[in-house]
């Protein structure tokens, strides 16, 4: 995702000084804040829940944790987690994409500002209370369900809330932005220029899209998929406002060990589990993206004979 | 304790306009700006004096900074909190938990620094603490409202003496449902069981999000001892919730009145108090069971943590609430016994009284709790079965 942010590369200079002491900084943030807690986290997992005070027994180490949150117990929410965030994944891509191909290319320079600050206001609100507001919206005695019910769309009162669709429904919303903003900043660096050269040299709309539009934006999709699906993946404020019992995510059970269960080395192993099953999903799309990518070159490849 | 014994001379009356009494619905409550308005206190001696409330005089005196209370939801009365806050120049921030094994384990977490003043737990979570060192020993000195409360309520088996905690109210456990959705009317947890599975229920049930509630239904609905610690016992709790409840059940909400409210779910487990507010909403509708054969009764309690950085904040506001008028407005909010002496008397004319002011009859069917090596399996249940909800 730091393709987008990169300068194009110019003459090869010799990394200076000043550039490692101006990441010291957020060197040791990540080290302190990032780094030795996941290291603690790791380490815990090992451990056992002390019977007297304290939060973990680290005196006899074993995987027994581990063993626990693969059972069957554990295992179906851990699908049911990686399931919900890759479809909201997909959704999220198909949803922003048209917006920020819109804003990036239809919108006049001048209003995209606006359009993007619209788009970014409601996001001023806490999540929160963004949530809970979705309980009102979809409430079964609330105006959405009752002028469906008139309508004699639905039968009955609106029974959305506290289901898996509701959480799909929350994290689309909630997750919107960080997939149309990348989008639209590689979408936005595509020169229309080139689009008006591939319409003059006859290229159909979908050909300029396809050959001339996407491929650049190819890395803003990255980018989108990686801001999305990883956050996801650790769901933990949407479900528990709009999932009820059924749409329980991992994060949900993470929060529960430690802070119901008080159990925190099963929570550390859940959350290490997460981590590695997170990696392991983006390391599987990424293996067959960059297969396929291989695959499509070698198909397309032009033979230059000398 | 009882409707049908009233204690007699008390030196408290609690006067409810019926007007507004009848319209007194806890969303309404809220919104009705003029406190006195709906509670005039007239009594021939007593403790009037100590109440600072309304008047915003008297009482506490300055005392200043910040005061953090971690407790239940909807548990304290606003209007009280803010009296408190101009009277004292106390600054109060609530904080919300719903099960005492998140609270202990939040403030264990925090290790000292948790920043909470007050925290409420259930009685039989005191020892708990008290071993792990989360609460303080209580200056009884501060506490001179103490006297106020019945002596019943004092002197619990988790707490001998008082040393850490004074009673807050108590209450206990049932069902509340929605008449136009429950086929028939639910009587006892058998019913709430194998209601649960009926067409248009099953779906919108919900279950408390408190370990032994939730084994308690099976216990008491067969009248199982609630604190067994038999792994047997145990399993086969675990196999019916799995079977019977888990299939149907919409959330695990230990405050269902808000969904229950916006027609989210037909049936709930519920604490009495919250049931309350759902009938205060709609009597019609809406239908209250007490637990039975058997449930439980729970005691809430004011206690002051070891890390309290205000603790003169904290007692003056436990002092304040002790005091026969705020407590009245605290039992009309909340919708629980105060445990009080004359607290009874004093709200003749609540509304829904009969979820606060429970009979020696269904007192005797009411169990107290209990905290033992059960517990981690009790949580363990929990897990599992908000687990098995979700996939």
């Amino acid at each position: 995702m730091t393709s987008l942010a990169l300068p194009a590369p110019g003459p090869r200079a010799r990394p200076r000084r000043s550039g490692a002491l101006t990441a010291l900084p957020s060197g040791v943030w990540y080290l302190a804040f990032f780094l030795l807690p996941l290291a603690a986290i790791v380490l815990y997992s090992f451990g056992a829940k002390p019977v007297g005070p304290g939060v973990v027994d680290l005196s006899a180490p074993s995987t027994a944790n581990y063993s626990a949150v693969l059972s069957e117990t554990f295992t179906s929410t851990f699908r049911q987690t990686v399931q919900t965030s890759a479809l909201s994944t997909v959704l999220l891509l198909v949803v922003a994409f048209p917006v920020a191909y819109y804003a990036a290319t239809r919108v006049p320079p001048r209003w995209r500002p606006l359009l993007l600050g619209l788009i970014i206001v409601p996001f001023w609100t806490s999540f929160l209370l963004r949530t809970f507001a979705w309980r009102i919206i979809l409430s079964p005695l609330g105006p959405i369900s009752e002028g469906l019910d008139g309508l004699g769309i639905i039968n009955g009162p609106l029974a959305v809330l506290d289901t898996r669709a509701a959480v799909q429904l929350g994290l689309l919303y909630n997750y919107l932005p960080l997939m149309i903003f990348p989008l639209f900043v590689a979408l936005d660096r595509v020169d229309p220029s080139l689009r008006e050269a591939a319409k003059d040299l006859g290229a159909g709309r979908i050909r300029t899209f396809l050959t001339v539009t996407a491929p650049p934006a190819l890395p803003g999709v990255v980018a989108g998929v990686l801001l999305v699906f990883i956050p996801l993946m650790g769901e933990y404020v949407t479900p528990t406002v709009l999932g009820g019992a059924k749409g329980l995510m991992v994060g949900n059970l993470v929060a529960s060990q430690f802070l119901e269960a008080q159990n925190v080395p099963l929570g550390s192993a859940m959350a290490v589990v997460l981590v590695g099953l997170t990696l392991a999903v983006i390391g599987v799309v990424a293996g067959v993206c960059l297969l396929a990518r291989t695959l499509v070159r070698r198909a397309r490849a032009v033979e230059l004979v000398s | 304790m009882s409707r049908t014994t009233p204690p007699s001379g008390d030196g408290l009356r609690i006067l409810l306009d019926r007007a507004s009494a009848s319209r007194l619905t806890r969303r309404r409550f809220l919104g009705l700006a003029g406190a006195g308005a709906l509670l005039a206190a007239c009594g021939d001696g007593g403790n009037t004096a100590d109440s600072p409330l309304g008047s915003g005089s008297g009482g506490a005196t300055d005392i200043g900074g910040k005061l953090n209370i971690y407790t239940w939801a909807t548990y304290t009365d606003p209007e009280v909190v803010s009296a408190f806050s101009t009277s004292s120049g106390v600054q109060v921030a609530l904080d919300i938990y719903d099960s005492n094994e998140a609270a202990i384990a939040k403030l264990e977490l925090a290790a000292g620094s948790s920043g909470y003043d007050i925290v409420v737990p259930t009685g039989v979570f005191i020892p708990q603490m008290v071993s792990k060192g989360l609460l303080q020993k209580l200056d009884k000195s501060k506490l001179p409202n103490l006297a106020n409360v019945d002596p019943v309520y004092l002197d619990q088996p988790w707490d001998p003496g008082n040393e850490y905690s004074v009673c807050k109210d108590w209450g206990t456990t049932g069902i509340v449902y929605d008449r136009q959705i429950v086929p028939e009317p639910v009587t006892n947890w058998a019913d709430y069981l194998r209601l649960a599975a009926a067409p248009k229920v099953s779906g919108m049930v919900t279950a408390l999000a408190v370990p032994g509630d939730l084994t308690g239904i099976v216990f008491w609905r067969d009248d199982i001892d609630w604190t067994t610690t038999d792994p047997a016992d145990l399993d086969r709790a675990e196999q019916i919730l799995l079977a019977e409840l888990v299939p149907h059940l919409k959330a695990f909400d230990s405050f269902p009145s808000t969904g229950m409210l916006e027609g989210s779910y037909a049936m709930s487990q519920v604490f009495s108090g919250d049931a309350r507010v759902v009938l205060l909403e709609d009597p019609e509708r809406y239908a209250w069971q007490l637990g039975a054969p058997k449930t439980e009764l729970w005691m809430d309690n004011w206690t002051v943590t070891a890390d309290a950085a205000n603790t003169e904040a904290a007692y003056a506001f436990i002092n304040e609430v002790l005091s026969p008028e705020v407590s009245a407005r605290e039992v009309n909010f909340h919708g629980y016994n105060t445990g009080l002496t004359g607290i009874e008397d004093a709200l003749p004319d609540i509304e829904q009284g009969e979820l606060v002011f429970f009979t020696d009859e269904e007192v005797a069917t009411m169990v107290p709790g209990a905290v033992n090596e059960a517990q981690d399996r009790l949580v363990e249940i929990l897990n599992n079965l908000r687990a098995a909800a979700g996939g």
